[in-house]
């Protein structure tokens, strides 16, 4: 017998009363174990009570009653939810309209993606055909017995959606505008380091050159009723996207189309023409005047204006060039209403009538056929006719108030800079011109200058510059306060009237404006 | 066998008086099994509790194609392993060939010793050993089926094993040396 042999054979032994001493022992467990054990059984064959119903009488029908009302709020409460996520604003059109590509590859363009039907039209349903011819690839490749097992079902779903093919070129056209996520983060999906979960194949099947549409295409597969239905079946593609990055480029997007917008606003103003009356041919028309000499001289300004509160409507229209920027015009009807104190006279020393200094100079600058000329009834030397009013009129110290109501028609061309954009509330802060078409100007009441009398050019330039804060109600339609002010960039009147007019007007306006 | 069968009927009703004697006919040798794979009593309890617990959880798929004990022991040693492999005693495991050589030539015969101060040595071992140990010396299975249960090497099963033999040998010469010296 060899060493190992024996050594087995000791082993053998050794182990054989190893076992005998334990074959047979025993060992009284505590009673708290069997205690342990029958209060673990209880609580595993009792079934769990929920005590939302203390009475145990009640009806058990009661019960499921409470447990399909709580189903039925917690669904509508994540239908709602989902409604607010997919589509918070603009996006709704992307949900609606997705369901067709899928839909339609079920509905058979899925066998002949090529179908002429879907890539004839050179538009931009050229797009959507596209993708349909991806998307019936995918269904095609991945999904085909869900197709077939499904496509008695989608009929019904088809026939809805059919209708919704008509609009398909605006829902083309939407599409790559309203869905952008980030290319590279889909690049990286397609190396998403998970086992069984891969990115979509259609990704990489899209041509590099466009990744709006490629990524358009993949948004369409998030919110379908099609992929609702494959859940139910198994998942067999997984695409991955930004969420919650996707709102903001999308509504971005939104922001860089060319928005048109059209509005009316309100503005009560502040207008001041800021008259004054022609310094060299009124001083000169009384510089001989011993008495008024010295006051004269010392007043600089003859006409004091006062600012009244004025109108203006307006009917504008914008058009938005880019994120932040936008040019809008509009026609503006100003109803400027203001005070002009003298603190003179011009007496005729012909008549011994005396008349505002200011309807002086309006009636001196008018033309000789103008009705208010004073020429036609002889009471004042128009110093405009060529003859000197000095040696017959002179001026007194007066205090007198005329009013003045201008009426303007204006048209700004304005640019604007947005802040704040795709906010519901945001910030234009507006500068640009507006050319003053002059009508008329009534004096008194019953003076009217108008346009013909060549006092007032009939057209003056006039800058302008403005805060407006818009707040976007709705999708189409929007509401603006605009602090605005205006200042004439030129003399209101011809170069050889008697006074000037420079207007400046300020106001705050409110507005109402559709966004097309 | 009939008492056997009627007990897990009872027990398959889920009728608490049949698993009461169930748990008293079996509970104090299933004890000692939980004994021998634990360190202390309070394992063996838990491990016990568990052990029934299952059982008759499970009490449907025994179909008296073996012993109700042995069924029921190898429910216990399931859990007990379960239990040992949370402690994660198959560290520092050490090579066979180390220990071979320290193994000393014993001739020693366990009739003079009881049955308290075996399960005392057992549960002494370092827990890796202990468990080689009672599958391979007392349950009897092989090392190709310790390394399966135990997710171990094979090697790794006897090197255990020799360093738990060893270890106890030693044990049993320490505790005659003492009685000798006592004596």
């Amino acid at each position: 017998m060899s060493l190992s042999e024996e050594d087995n054979l000791n082993e053998e032994k050794e182990r054989q009363e190893w076992r005998n001493a334990f074959e047979n022992a025993a060992d009284t467990p505590p009673e708290r174990v069997w205690d342990a054990i029958a209060r673990q059984l209880d609580e595993q064959e009792t079934p769990p009570l929920v005590p939302l119903w203390k009475n145990p009488a009640q009806p058990r029908f009661r019960n499921w009653a409470y447990g399909v009302a709580a189903a039925v709020a917690l669904l509508l409460i994540g239908w709602w939810g989902m409604q607010s996520i997919e589509s918070p604003s603009g996006i709704p059109a992307v949900a609606d309209r997705v369901a067709t590509s899928p839909n339609a590859v079920a509905n058979g363009q899925a066998e002949n993606p090529q179908s002429p039907e879907t890539h004839t039209p050179p538009t931009d349903l050229a797009t959507t055909a596209e993708r349909s011819g991806h998307s019936a690839a995918n269904q095609v490749s991945e999904s085909a017995p869900f197709r077939n097992s499904h496509k008695g079902q989608t009929d019904a779903a088809l026939a809805f959606n059919s209708s919704r093919i008509s609009n398909s070129k605006q829902v083309a056209h939407r599409r790559s505008e309203a869905v952008a996520i980030d290319p590279a983060r889909v690049v990286a999906a397609d190396n998403y380091p998970y086992t069984g979960l891969r990115a979509t194949p259609a990704a990489n099947a899209v041509p590099k050159g466009s990744a709006d549409e490629r990524l358009a295409y993949e948004a369409d597969y998030l919110p379908t009723r099609a992929i609702g239905r494959q859940r139910a079946l198994a998942i067999n593609r997984i695409v991955w996207y930004r969420t919650p990055d996707a709102i903001e480029p999308q509504e971005s997007k939104r922001s860089d189309r060319h928005e048109l917008w059209a509005g009316l606003s309100a503005t009560p103003m502040s207008f001041n023409p800021v008259a004054a009356v022609g310094q060299r041919n009124y001083v000169n028309s009384f510089v001989n005047n011993s008495i008024t000499q010295a006051r004269t001289s010392t007043s600089t300004k003859v006409v004091q204006n006062e600012a009244q509160l004025s109108m203006a409507w307006q009917a504008n229209a914008g058009l938005r060039v880019s994120k932040h920027w936008l040019v809008e015009t509009g026609v503006q009807y100003l109803n400027g209403r203001s005070q002009a104190k003298n603190n003179a006279s011009v007496v005729s020393l012909v008549a011994s009538q005396s008349e505002n200094a200011l309807v002086n100079a309006v009636r001196n600058s008018s033309s000789p056929a103008s009705s208010i000329n004073p020429a036609a009834d002889n009471l004042y030397m128009s110093s405009g006719a060529g003859v000197t009013s000095s040696s017959y009129t002179t001026s007194i110290q007066s205090s007198q108030v005329v009013s003045n109501n201008f009426q303007y028609i204006q048209v700004p061309v304005q640019a604007g800079y947005k802040i704040r954009p795709n906010r519901k509330v945001n910030y234009v802060i507006l500068g640009g011109v507006l050319a003053n078409v002059f009508l008329q100007n009534t004096i008194d009441g019953t003076l009217e200058v108008k346009p013909a009398d060549q006092v007032y050019r009939p057209v003056t330039m006039a800058g302008t510059a403005g805060l407006r804060l818009n707040y976007q109600a709705t999708a189409h339609w929007s509401g603006a306060l605009t602090g605005s002010f205006q200042q004439a960039l030129q003399s209101g009147t011809h170069s050889d009237a008697q006074l000037t007019t420079r207007p400046q007007a300020v106001g705050v306006g409110v507005g109402l404006n559709y966004h097309f | 066998m009939l008492d056997e069968r009627a007990l897990v009927n009872g027990c398959r009703q889920k009728d608490r008086a049949s698993q009461r004697k169930l748990y008293e006919l079996f509970a104090r040798k299933l004890f000692a099994v939980c004994l021998r794979y634990t360190k202390d009593r309070d394992d063996a309890e838990d491990v016990l509790q568990e052990s029934f617990v299952k059982a008759f959880q499970h009490i449907d798929s025994f179909r008296f194609e073996c012993p109700l004990e042995a069924w029921l022991k190898r429910i216990v040693i399931n859990t007990a392993l379960k239990h040992i492999r949370k402690q994660q005693p198959w560290q520092n495991q050490t090579d066979v060939e180390e220990v071979a050589h320290a193994l000393p030539q014993s001739e020693n015969t366990l009739s003079d010793l009881n049955y308290q101060q075996l399960l005392k040595m057992v549960q002494e071992l370092p827990p890796g050993c202990q468990t080689v140990f009672n599958l391979y010396a007392i349950e009897g299975y092989t090392h190709p089926e310790i390394a399966e249960l135990l997710d171990i090497s094979e090697g790794t099963s006897k090197s255990q094993y020799a360093r738990a033999r060893g270890l106890l040998q030693q044990k049993i010469q320490n505790e005659r040396r003492f009685r000798n010296e006592s004596v």
